[in-house]
C-alpha cells in the first residue's frame, strides 16, 4: 500500500509546513549517503533542506590505486562545497592533489572554514607524507576542535602542534613513531596539554627516554609544574602490547598525577626493561606500573588531596595487587561508575578482596568490565550478578564454575535488572554444570528485561563432546544417534546445548521477555543459517516446526543472519505434512 | 490514573496517565499543571489519528524511556524496526504523515523515528523519478538544473 503513488500530494503538503525541513532531515538521517545524494535531485524544497547533510562530513579514503571513488566526493565537487563540510576523514599518506593551490581558481588552496573535526589517518606510511597534509592543518588550524592524527612521526607532529590551535579540545595521537628531540617535543607543546579537555594517546612515548632519562623526567616535572594539565577531563594512554620502561612509566605517572581534573583515565601499559642496543632481553620489571602508581601516591611526591572527581577508570596493568589497587581508589576518592580491569592475575581472591573493601562503591558501579581477566571463576561472576544493583554493563571472561543450582536453592538470583549490555565468555571444562544448572542460567537471563545486548560469543567448551549421547528435552522429535549434522538449526541445537541450552524451543523461548534485545551473539560453533550443510530431511515435529515458523522473524533480526534457503524448503515441507493430515 | 485528551473534532480520549506521558509534550504539561482533571485539547491531532498514536503510546508503555543516542555518525543510524511497529505503519501515505506530525508535535521520539525510517525505507534505492512518484511530488527542477545539482554533488558509485 506504501508504495502505490497516492491521490493527494501529502509530502508536498507537508512541505508547507513550518517543521518541513526537520522531518524531512530526520528522515534523512536513515538514509546512506547513496539515497541522500538522490534526494537532493527530488525538488528544490528538498535539495535545500539536504544538502547540507550530505557535506558536512566526509571521508576520503586512498587505496593502492588511488582515492576510492566509493566513499568520498569528487575533489571538484568537494572544493565548491568546502564551506559545508565540519568533519573530515582522510585515510591516507597523500592528500588529494586538488586541496593544494587550484589554478583555475586563483591558484587558492581548498580550505574549509566550518572545520571542527579533522581525522587523518597516514596508514602506517610514516616515511613519506604529502606536504599537503601539513599545509592543510595550518590553514585550518584556528578552527578545530577535534583532531586524530594517526601514523605520525614526532618530528612531523611537532610542527603540527606548535600551531596555536586556539579551539582544540580533544587531541588524539594514534601508531606514534618516536624520532625527535625531547626537548623541543616537549617544550613545543607542553601548553597545548594544559588547554585540551581530551587527550589519547596509542602506542607513543611521551618523549625519549632511552637516555638521560632522570635528566628528562625532572625537565617533565619542570614543565608540568608550568603548564598543568589542569582542563584534562580524559586521559587515555595505552602503549603498545611490549611496554615500556621505567623512565617512560614515570613520566606517565607524573602527567597522570598531576592532572588535578580528571573524568575518565585509561591506563595500559607494562614495564619492561631491555638492552637498548641490541633490543635484547627484554624482561618484565617486578614493580609494575600499578604498584608504582600506588607508591607514588603513598609518597605523597606527585599528589596533593586534590578533589578529584574521576568517574571512569580503566587499568590495564598486567600485574594485580589489591594493596595496590587499594591505594589508587582510596586516592582518586570518587564515586567510579565505571571500573574496567585488565589483569591476568586478577583471580577470585581480588574480587573477594574488592567486595569487602569497597561495599560502597559496589551500590555506584555502572559499568564493569572484567574481560581481561581470565582467571575469575563462575562464582565471582554470580557473585557480582547477585550484589551489584546498579550495573547497566557487564563483560566477564571466566571459567565456568558456577553454582547456579545451590545459589538458586539458596533463593539468590540476578539483582541486576537495569543490566542493558550482557557479555560473558566462559570456558566449561568438566560437565559438572548440570541441565538444570544450565536451565537456571537461562532463567535468570530472562528476567534482564532491559537487555539490549547479550553476547555469548567467546564462550566455549573444552571438554569433548561424546557423539552418543542422547540430546534430551527434544522428546517428540526423532532424533539420531548422531547430531544431525545434514539440520543445520537442530545441529546447531545440539552444538550448542552442550555449552548452553539455548535451543529453540527452551532455550530461545527464554529469550523472548527480552524486548529491547536488539543484539544477540551466540557461541561460536552455534550456526543459524545452514550456509555449510545440506539440509534434506525433516526433524521437526509439527509444533516445533510450526514455532519455528511463528518466530524466525525474532531469531533473523537478532542473528542478523537470513533463513537458509533450505530451512524454508523444509519447513514448508513440514507444514504441508501437517495440514494434508487434518 | 487516566487522563482525557481531546481531539481536533472534539472527541475524548480517556487514556491511563502512564500511557499517555509517552508524549513528552503531554508529560511536561501534566507536570506543569499538576493534580487536574481538565481535558487536554490537542488542536493539532485528528481523533483518527490520536487513536493510532494512542495504540503505539498503549504497545509501548512499558519501554524504558529513550535516552537520546549520542549516536558518532548521523548517517550510520540503525534502520532496524521492530515487527509489531512495521505493522502498525502498514497504513496509507495521507496516515504515515499525519503519524509523524503527530509524533513530532507530541514529542514522541520512538514513533517519530520508526515514521521516519519507514519513510527511508521506501525512499532507499529509488531514482530521484521513483521517489517522486512515491510520494506525488512535482519535480521543480529543469532538466539543467537536475544536471547540474545531479553533477555537482557527484560522488562515484557509493558502496
Amino acid at each position: 500500500m506504501l508504495h502505490s503513488p497516492p491521490s493527494t500530494t501529502h509530502l508536498q503538503s507537508l512541505s508547507r509546513k513550518s517543521c518541513f525541513t526537520e522531518i524531512l532531515l530526520h528522515i534523512a538521517s536513515f538514509l546512506n549517503t547513496r539515497s541522500l545524494r538522490t534526494s537532493l535531485c527530488v525538488s528544490k524544497d528538498w535539495y535545500t533542506a539536504l544538502r547540507l547533510l550530505l557535506w558536512q562530513r566526509i571521508y576520503l579514503s586512498h587505496g593502492p590505486f588511488g582515492y576510492d571513488p566509493d566513499i568520498g566526493p569528487s575533489f571538484s565537487n568537494l572544493r565548491q562545497h568546502a564551506s559545508l563540510v565540519n568533519s573530515l576523514e582522510v585515510y591516507s599518506h597523500k592528500f588529494p592533489g586538488s586541496c593544494g593551490p587550484d589554478p583555475t581558481d586563483g591558484d587558492k588552496p581548498l580550505f574549509s572554514p566550518n572545520l571542527a573535526v579533522l581525522k587523518i589517518d597516514t596508514q602506517v606510511n610514516k616515511d613519506y607524507k604529502d606536504p599537503e597534509i601539513f599545509s592543510f592543518m595550518e590553514r585550518h588550524q584556528a578552527t578545530i576542535t577535534n583532531l586524530t592524527l594517526s601514523s605520525f612521526h614526532t618530528v612531523e607532529l611537532t610542527p603540527i602542534l606548535a600551531h596555536e590551535l586556539p579551539l582544540l579540545t580533544r587531541l588524539s595521537i594514534k601508531n606514534w613513531d618516536f624520532h625527535g628531540l625531547p626537548s623541543v617535543f616537549m617544550d613545543k607543546y607542553h601548553t597545548l596539554w594544559s588547554r585540551v579537555l581530551s587527550l589519547s594517546l596509542y602506542e607513543f612515548k611521551l618523549f625519549n627516554t632511552d637516555h638521560e632519562a632522570w635528566k628528562n623526567l625532572g625537565m617533565a616535572t619542570d614543565l608540568l609544574e608550568q603548564a598543568p594539565p589542569t582542563k584534562l577531563q580524559e586521559l587515555i594512554m595505552i602503549t603498545n602490547e611490549h611496554g615500556t620502561d621505567s623512565a617512560q612509566i614515570r613520566l606517565q605517572l607524573l602527567f597522570i598525577l598531576n592532572s588535578p581534573n580528571l573524568v575518565r583515565l585509561e591506563w595500559a601499559t607494562r614495564c619492561i626493561e631491555c638492552d637498548w642496543e641490541t633490543y635484547e632481553d627484554v624482561e618484565v620489571v617486578e614493580e609494575g606500573p600499578m604498584a608504582q602508581m600506588a607508591r607514588v601516591i603513598k609518597s605523597g611526591r606527585f599528589y596533593q588531596g586534590r578533589q578529584q572527581q574521576l568517574e571512569s577508570l580503566g587499568l590495564g596493568l598486567s600485574e594485580f595487587r589489591i594493596q595496590d589497587l587499594d591505594i589508587i581508589l582510596n586516592s582518586f576518592q570518587s564515586s567510579l561508575k565505571e571500573l574496567s580491569l585488565d589483569a591476568t592475575t586478577f583471580d577470585e581472591d581480588s574480587w573477594t578482596l574488592i567486595k569487602d573493601h569497597y561495599p560502597g562503591y559496589l551500590s555506584t558501579v555502572t559499568v564493569l568490565n572484567l574481560e581481561d581477566c581470565s582467571l575469575l571463576n563462575g562464582s565471582q561472576v554470580q557473585d557480582i550478578l547477585c550484589s551489584i544493583t546498579s550495573l547497566k554493563v557487564f563483560k566477564a571472561d571466566y571459567i565456568m564454575e558456577t553454582d547456579l543450582e545451590h545459589d538458586h536453592d539458596r533463593g539468590r538470583s540476578w539483582v541486576c535488572l537495569g543490566l542493558k549490555e550482557l557479555s560473558l565468555g566462559f570456558i566449561r571444562q568438566t560437565r559438572r554444570e548440570s541441565d538444570r544448572g544450565q536451565y537456571l542460567f537461562l532463567e535468570q537471563l530472562s528476567r534482564l528485561s532491559r537487555l539490549e545486548v547479550l553476547n555469548l560469543e567467546t564462550s566455549t567448551t573444552e571438554y569433548e563432546i561424546d557423539e552418543d549421547e542422547e540430546v534430551v528435552g527434544f522428546e517428540d522429535a526423532a532424533v539420531d544417534e548422531e547430531p544431525d549434522r545434514r539440520n543445520p538449526v537442530v545441529d546447531a541445537r545440539f552444538q550448542c546445548q552442550r555449552i548452553l541450552l539455548l535451543t529453540l524451543t527452551e532455550g530461545l523461548d527464554c529469550l523472548k521477555p527480552l524486548r529491547r534485545l536488539r543484539e544477540l551473539k551466540v557461541p561460536r560453533n552455534h550456526r543459524w543459517d545452514g550456509s555449510k550443510q545440506s539440509c534434506k530431511r525433516c526433524v521437526w515435529t509439527e509444533a516445533e516446526a510450526r514455532w519455528v515458523t511463528h518466530n524466525w522473524a525474532v531469531l533473523e533480526n537478532l542473528t542478523n543472519i537470513p533463513m537458509a534457503e533450505e530451512v524454508k524448503q523444509v519447513l514448508e515441507e513440514r507444514m504441508k505434512i501437517s495440514s494434508s493430515k487434518i | 490514573m487516566t487522563v482525557i485528551l481531546v481531539s481536533s473534532d472534539n472527541q475524548d480520549f480517556k487514556v491511563d496517565k502512564e500511557v499517555a506521558e509517552r508524549s513528552i509534550l503531554i508529560k511536561n504539561m501534566l507536570e506543569d499543571v499538576g493534580e487536574s482533571d481538565s481535558p487536554i485539547p490537542l488542536p493539532n491531532v485528528t481523533s483518527a489519528v490520536l487513536t493510532k498514536v494512542i495504540e503505539y503510546c498503549e504497545h509501548h508503555r512499558n519501554d524504558p524511556v529513550q535516552v537520546p543516542e549520542e549516536t558518532d555518525d548521523p548517517r550510520k543510524r540503525s534502520n532496524d524496526i521492530e515487527e509489531w511497529d512495521m505493522k502498525f505503519m502498514q497504513v496509507d501515505q495521507e496516515m504515515l504523515f499525519e503519524i509523524i506530525l503527530a509524533a513530532n508535535y507530541l514529542d514522541i521520539k520512538p514513533l517519530l523515528d520508526v515514521g521516519c525510517k519507514t519513510v527511508a525505507n521506501i525512499i532507499k534505492g529509488k531514482t530521484p523519478e521513483e521517489i517522486r512518484k512515491a510520494f506525488n511530488i512535482v519535480n521543480d527542477f529543469t532538466p539543467e538544473e537536475e544536471a547540474q545539482i545531479k553533477k555537482e554533488n557527484e560522488w562515484a558509485e557509493d558502496r
